[in-house]
């Protein structure tokens, strides 16, 4: 086969992988023009809606009015002139019908015949947290996103500062839905890490960045700032001279086998170190980069547990989350004495407690 | 400078798209959305003076169009866009009326196609995975090994011809179908360049 030829196999694999391509094979033209429609329509919806709290959604776009939401469910649905309103739905299964003038019906608690609908309709799905779209006999399941509850709800920042406070609370704390951030720990319960996590952290890190900032051209790991200092990573906008340095450090303990000594034994005393670092590492840079206007972020990843020894496999609450408001005293404190050095943050990641 | 009617109409409109899904816009995401456009137009075999404005790349291999640039500012300035945040602009009531004069115009017809596909593809992909793919596309990609800034998509460069090279492919993968959609190739495409580099990041 000829590289024309395997280029032209791989377009065509990554065709019939694609659920636009589906609705177009399925319904057309102008299913494909309703599947637009529908995909904004729920990204605008799930804006408002709390989604995640529903075990079965229904969306869809009718094409033959035999499916309109009116005439299969109509003592219980509902319009909606404003997609704020949906925020006040509550219930267990939720069926909404988008219309061409951009009102939604909404049928809570009800879920219509799923094949009398696709076959007159481009629906879309969620079934716990899985996310398809249906043509007339197949489906296509939407990939998730890491770190996102949906395929239509990516939450895009201005501002990194922002950006590290909602990946604190959306990803680090529970760290369960993010693929790099669940291998961290040695066992379920999350008492201990793993030998040597910090590159999944500063992956998780890095690639939430890259999908999420609107702006910044670069976020890249493991940037040189001089031949001595690598810093974990670099964040370059366009258009600015604005540049952040972003140090990791992780505070906890990580074990090979129960039983056996800790691989390491990381206190607050490594975050006062990373501290340190960072400032060294923006002096530094101040030399290599006169021309930038650099920040540095010191953001601490604390999977710290009270009274644990090598043999735990089970932790209480109050062990468990002994450290979850024990903010670290930095001395010196450089986002105080420096306009370069932001506050730290810290990320608390949780354990299960099973005890 | 004289600035380009067409970039002042891309800037208006792939503004007014930006806007209507992130409530906002950058003149990066302009430039952004503008160099997809671009893309989309070769794809279908338009040659490169169709586009009428050309990109060079920034020092950190972005796509920079200086035509985009002094239209972004000249909307700000007679205020057809006003300042939202620092950085980010959104539409006035004169500019939306801008854009629907634009529309009513013969010459900016075929451009639409081009602009349309580039933002309706947010309705089928996050914005995150776009900009991941079109910055490993081969001329973006080529540009950001090279450390002078210089024009892209000059039709000299191997890195032009590597862009044709895919585009003749995906024409001849997608050929039996016969989409008349711009946007299902465009789909298929950044799909394909975020697989590609995956499978590079994974050896």
């Amino acid at each position: 086969m000829s590289l024309d030829e395997k280029q032209i196999a791989f377009y065509k694999d990554v065709a019939n992988d694609l659920w636009s391509i589906l609705i177009w094979t399925d319904y057309g033209s102008n299913g494909f023009q309703k599947l637009s429609y529908l995909t904004e329509s729920i990204t605008k919806i799930y804006k408002h809606l709390n989604f995640s709290s529903f075990s079965n959604i229904i969306i869809y776009v009718r094409l033959e009015e035999s499916v309109s939401l009116e005439n299969i469910d109509n003592s219980n649905c509902i319009p909606y002139r404003s997609f704020q309103n949906l925020a006040t739905i509550s219930g267990d299964t939720l069926t909404i019908e988008v219309q061409e003038n951009l009102d939604v019906l909404v049928s809570v608690d009800f879920a219509p015949q799923i094949e009398p609908l696709r076959a007159n309709a481009i629906v879309y799905q969620r079934i716990g947290t899985n996310e398809s779209i249906l043509g007339k006999t197949e489906q296509k399941t939407l990939k998730q996103p890491p770190n996102s509850e949906s395929y239509f709800s990516i939450q895009t920042y201005k501002d990194l500062d922002v950006a590290l406070e909602d990946y604190k609370v959306k990803v680090a704390r529970s760290t369960a839905m993010c693929p790099e951030l669940k291998t961290i720990w040695f066992d379920d319960n999350r008492i201990f890490l793993k030998p040597k996590p910090e590159h999944l952290m500063r992956n998780s890190l890095t690639y939430f960045l890259k999908l999420r900032l609107r702006t910044a051209a670069e976020v890249r790991p493991e940037q040189v700032v001089d031949e001595s200092h690598p810093v974990d990573i670099k964040v370059t906008w366009e258009y600015s001279t604005n540049l952040a340095l972003i140090e990791i450090k992780w505070l906890g303990k990580s074990l090979q086998n129960y039983g056996a000594n800790f691989t390491q034994n990381y206190s607050a005393a490594r975050a006062l170190k990373g501290a340190t670092q960072l400032a060294e590492y923006l002096d530094s840079n101040r030399v290599q980069a006169p021309d930038k206007v650099t920040k540095g972020y010191l953001v601490v990843f604390d999977g710290r547990r009270w009274q644990i020894n090598s043999n735990k496999a089970e932790i209480s609450r109050s062990n468990g989350f002994h450290f979850e408001n024990s903010e670290i005293q930095y001395t010196p404190e450089y986002n105080k004495t420096r306009t370069d050095f932001a506050k730290p943050v810290r990320f608390f990641m949780e354990p299960n407690c099973t005890i | 400078m004289e600035i380009k009617v067409e970039a002042i109409f891309d800037t208006l409109y792939i503004g007014s798209k930006i806007e209507s899904r992130l409530d906002d816009f950058s003149q990066y995401e302009i430039q952004f959305f503008a160099y997809l456009s671009c893309l989309l137009s070769l794809y279908e075999g338009n040659p490169l003076s169709f586009w009428e404005y050309s990109f060079v790349k920034t020092s950190l291999g972005s796509p920079y169009s200086v035509d985009i640039e002094e239209a972004w500012r000249f909307l700000k300035s007679k205020g057809s866009a006003e300042q939202t945040t620092e950085g980010f602009s959104k539409l006035t009531d004169k500019g939306r009326s801008e854009i629907d004069f634009y529309l009513t115009l013969h010459a900016f017809r075929q451009r639409v196609r081009y602009l349309d596909a580039a933002c309706k593809s947010l309705s089928f992909i996050p914005v995150g995975y776009i900009k991941q793919a079109i910055n490993n596309e081969p001329v973006l990609r080529t540009a950001r090994t090279t450390v002078h800034r210089r024009f892209l998509l000059d039709e000299s460069s191997p890195a032009t011809s590597a862009l044709h090279q895919q585009f003749g492919t995906l024409r001849e993968a997608l050929r039996e179908e016969s989409y008349d959609d711009l946007l299902l190739p465009a789909i298929v495409w950044i799909e394909a360049l975020n697989r590609q580099s995956q499978i590079q990041e994974s050896l």
